[in-house]
C-alpha cells in the first residue's frame, strides 16, 4: 500500500495521482491522506519520477475533479483517481455512463457542491458598519458553508459588489475586498458585535408583507431554504408568527365578505 | 406618511403578480463596467416565504392609487384599501439598500395608473433610468409595462430594463369586458407585439448598437379561476401568445380571494392543484413536444386534477406504449411519464455504450414505479398496456385526500 499526503487541493492531487497512474498502481494499492489528518499508515516517500506516461482525460474531467475537491467526505480523492484510473485503462468514455455507480457518486459529490456555492451567493446578508471617522462604510457577513468553497465564490461577490469594501468571515477563512484585491485571513468564530442594521428593518417589514397568507406550502420553503440556514437569516424569525397568523388572516378576510353582504353567484 | 409602512402596504400590493424570475439576461458585472451589480445566469432566489414563493426581487407597486377598476384586483378603484405612493427617489435608495446587503438580485416595479398611461410610465422609468445612470446599477430590472401607454415610452423602458411584461390577465375578451372593462385585449396583443420586434430587432444589431432591448424579453400572466373559462382555452391563449410573441414565461396564477372582492367573482377560490397542473402542461408545451390539443383534447378540455397531463396522455394513448428504452427516438423518450428532459438526455448518452436496464433507471434516481409500466429495457418488459388502463390510473393517481392537502 502506497501513501501519498497531499494538501487538501486539487493540484496536489492531481501531482500526486500523475505519480500514481505512472508507477501503474490500481487504486486498491494507494492512499490519499491529507497533511494534518491522522492515519495509521505512516506516509512513504516517493523518488519524484518524471511522468514519463502521458495521462488523457476526457474535458469533462477536470471541471468535475475541481468542483469534487471542494467536498467536505475526505474519501473523494480516492474516488477521484478511481475515475481517473478506469478512464486510463480501456474505459475512456466512463463519464458519459451517469448510471455507473462510481460517475454517479462524482456527480452526486459536484452537484452537493454547486449547490453549496448557489445557497452561498443566495443566503450572504451584509450589515453595514461605519467607525467614527471613517469616510466609507464596510460591509461585513458571517456565513457557514458546508464545502470548502470559498475561492470559487470570492469572484461572484468581487464582481458584484465592487464598489463596496466588504468582508466575508467564515469558520473555514475569511474574505475581504477593499476595492482594489480580495484578500484572506484566518477562520473566525461568530463575532459577538454585528449590531442589526437600520435597514434590516425595511428588510423583514418587505419579508411579511410579500407573503400571500392564502397559500401555505411549507414544504416547499423548506426544500429550497432548508433550516440549517435560518440562524443567520434575519427574515426567518418571522416565519412561524406568519404561519401562525396566516389561516386567520384568511378567514378575517373571508368573513368580512360575508358580512358586508357579498351575493353569492 | 413613513417609508415602512409605504413599504408594507405597496409590497403587500404587488404581492398577486408572481413572476419572480431574475433569470435570462445578458451576462455582466460592476468589475467591468463599474458601480454595483451582476445579472446573468440562472438567477438567485435570496430568501423563501411560507407560501413557496422565492424573493429574487423587490417586488412592489410605485403607488397603489389606481384609476382603472379590474374587479379581480385588490387596488381597484372602487377597493377600500389603504393607499400610498413612493417617490422615485425612495425606490431607488430602497433598491440599492436592499442589494448592497445582498437580499435580492434586483426591482420589480408596477404601478396602479394614475393620471394617464404615459404619465404612470413616465414614473415608472424614472426610477429605472435613476438607477441605471445615477447609480450604475447592473443589477436585474423588471418593469411593468402599460399597453396604452406610447411606444417611445414602452422603447425607452426597454433600454433600462431585463424584462418588460404585460399581463394579460384572462383568456378570452369576453372574461374582460366582464372583468376588467378598461382593458382591452387587442390592445395588450398589439403592444406585445411591438416589444417582440424591439426584442429582435436591438438582438440583430448587437453590442454595437448601444444598450439592449430588454435582453431578457417579456412574460405574461393569467389568473385562474376568476372566471369560467376553461384549460383548453386558457393553454390555447397561452400557446399562441408564446409563439407570436416569442413570451419567455406565461405565468399562471390561481386567483386568491381578495379583501372587499366584487360578487361577479366566485365565491371559492380554484384548487391551488389546478395552478399546478397547468405548469405542468406548460412544460409539456414548450420542452416536450406536446401541442394543446394533446394535453387538453375536445372531449376533455380540463386537466384531470389527479393526474400529471403526461400520465392523462399516457393512457389516453395505450397503443404508443411500450416505449423501448434502447430503440426508441427523443421524441418518444419524452413522453414516456416519469422522464425528465434531463433524464432522457442522459439516457440517450448511455445508451450509445451499453443497453439501458432496469439497474440504470435505479441508479439515475428516476421514479420507477411510475416508468416501468410504459418502457421495456434490455431485462424488463411490461405487460400489455391496453389490457389495465384502469388499475394504472388507479396506481398514479392521486387520491383526493391528498389533494385538498396540496394547498396547505
Amino acid at each position: 500500500m502506497k501513501i501519498f499526503r497531499i494538501d487538501p487541493t486539487f493540484q496536489s492531487w492531481r501531482g500526486a495521482a500523475r505519480m500514481a497512474i505512472s508507477n501503474e498502481l490500481p487504486p486498491g494499492d494507494c492512499i490519499f491522506v491529507e497533511r494534518g489528518e491522522a492515519s495509521l499508515f505512516e506516509a512513504d516517500t516517493f523518488a519524484e519520477e518524471k511522468t514519463a506516461k502521458e495521462i488523457r482525460v476526457p474535458k469533462e474531467f477536470k471541471p468535475l475533479a475541481e468542483a469534487v475537491a471542494c467536498h467536505v467526505d475526505t474519501a473523494k480523492w480516492q474516488l477521484l483517481y478511481m475515475l481517473l484510473w478506469r478512464l486510463n485503462h480501456g474505459e475512456p468514455k466512463l463519464l458519459e455512463i451517469s448510471s455507473d455507480p462510481v460517475v454517479r457518486r462524482a456527480h452526486e459529490l459536484q452537484k452537493q457542491v454547486g449547490r453549496s456555492i448557489h445557497k452561498m451567493t443566495a443566503f450572504v446578508r451584509f450589515r453595514e458598519f461605519q467607525r467614527e471617522g471613517d469616510e466609507k462604510s464596510h460591509f461585513f457577513a458571517w456565513y457557514e458553508p458546508e464545502h470548502f468553497i470559498l475561492n470559487r465564490v470570492a469572484p461572484f461577490f468581487r464582481d458584484r459588489f465592487y464598489s463596496m469594501n466588504w468582508s466575508i468571515l467564515t469558520p473555514i477563512g475569511c474574505i475581504h475586498w477593499n476595492l482594489k484585491d480580495l484578500s484572506w485571513s484566518e477562520p473566525v468564530s461568530k463575532p459577538l458585535n454585528l449590531e442589526p442594521d437600520s435597514k434590516e428593518e425595511l428588510w423583514l417589514a418587505y419579508y411579511r408583507s410579500t407573503f400571500n397568507p392564502a397559500r401555505l406550502k411549507l414544504k416547499a420553503m423548506t426544500a429550497e431554504m432548508p433550516k440549517k440556514y435560518w440562524k443567520n437569516l434575519p427574515e426567518a424569525g418571522t416565519i412561524s408568527e406568519l404561519i401562525q397568523n396566516a389561516l386567520p388572516r384568511v378567514e378575517r378576510m373571508l368573513n368580512r365578505a360575508a358580512v358586508e353582504g357579498v351575493d353569492k353567484m | 406618511m413613513e417609508l415602512l409602512q409605504k413599504l408594507s402596504i405597496l409590497a403587500d400590493a404587488a404581492k398577486y403578480d408572481a413572476s419572480c424570475a431574475s433569470s435570462g439576461t445578458s451576462s455582466r458585472s460592476a468589475r467591468e463596467s463599474g458601480g454595483i451589480g451582476s445579472a446573468g445566469g440562472s438567477g438567485i432566489c435570496h430568501s423563501y416565504t411560507p407560501d413557496g414563493r422565492c424573493v429574487s426581487l423587490l417586488k412592489i407597486l410605485l403607488t397603489n392609487f389606481c384609476t382603472y377598476d379590474c374587479l379581480y384586483c385588490i387596488n381597484r378603484k372602487s377597493s377600500n384599501v389603504p393607499r400610498a405612493r413612493f417617490t422615485a427617489e425612495e425606490v431607488v435608495n430602497l433598491t440599492l439598500d436592499f442589494y448592497r446587503r445582498n437580499y435580492i438580485e434586483g426591482l420589480f416595479l408596477s404601478s396602479g395608473i394614475i393620471r394617464s398611461p404615459d404619465y404612470t410610465m413616465e414614473q415608472i422609468i424614472r426610477v429605472a433610468k435613476s438607477l441605471r445612470v445615477e447609480h450604475q446599477f447592473r443589477g436585474y430590472i423588471h418593469l411593468k409595462t402599460i399597453p396604452e401607454a406610447g411606444s417611445e415610452l414602452i422603447q425607452e423602458a426597454g433600454l433600462y430594463a431585463d424584462r418588460i411584461s404585460i399581463n394579460v390577465e384572462l383568456p378570452t375578451q369576453e372574461n374582460l369586458d366582464r372583468l376588467a372593462p378598461e382593458k382591452n385585449l387587442q390592445r395588450i396583443e398589439d403592444a406585445m407585439g411591438d416589444i417582440r420586434t424591439k426584442v429582435d430587432e436591438s438582438r440583430e444589431k448587437g453590442k454595437a448598437a448601444g444598450p439592449a432591448f430588454a435582453p431578457a424579453g417579456q412574460s405574461t400572466q393569467m389568473i385562474i379561476g376568476a372566471t369560467e373559462a376553461n384549460d383548453a382555452a386558457i393553454l390555447g391563449r397561452a400557446s399562441s401568445l408564446y409563439s407570436r410573441f416569442k413570451l419567455r414565461r406565461v405565468y399562471y396564477s390561481a386567483y386568491s380571494p381578495i379583501p372587499d372582492a366584487s360578487s361577479t367573482l366566485p365565491p371559492i377560490k380554484p384548487p391551488l392543484i389546478r395552478e399546478h397542473r397547468l405548469y405542468q402542461a406548460d412544460w409539456l408545451l414548450r420542452f416536450y413536444g406536446f401541442a394543446v390539443d394533446e394535453i387538453t383534447p375536445r372531449e376533455e378540455p380540463n386537466l384531470d386534477l389527479q393526474l400529471d397531463p403526461k400520465s392523462s396522455w399516457a393512457l389516453r394513448h395505450p397503443e404508443k406504449f411500450p416505449v423501448d428504452l434502447n430503440k426508441a427516438p427523443r421524441e418518444m423518450l419524452l413522453r414516456v411519464p416519469g422522464l425528465g428532459v434531463r433524464t432522457v438526455e442522459r439516457l440517450l448518452q448511455i445508451r450509445r455504450w451499453h443497453r439501458i436496464t432496469f439497474g440504470d433507471l435505479v441508479r439515475l434516481k428516476v421514479a420507477v414505479k411510475k416508468v416501468m409500466p410504459f418502457v421495456c429495457t434490455s431485462d424488463h418488459h411490461p405487460a400489455n398496456l391496453e389490457s389495465r388502463p384502469q388499475i394504472l390510473r388507479q396506481q398514479l393517481a392521486v387520491p383526493n385526500e391528498q389533494l385538498e392537502l396540496f394547498g396547505t
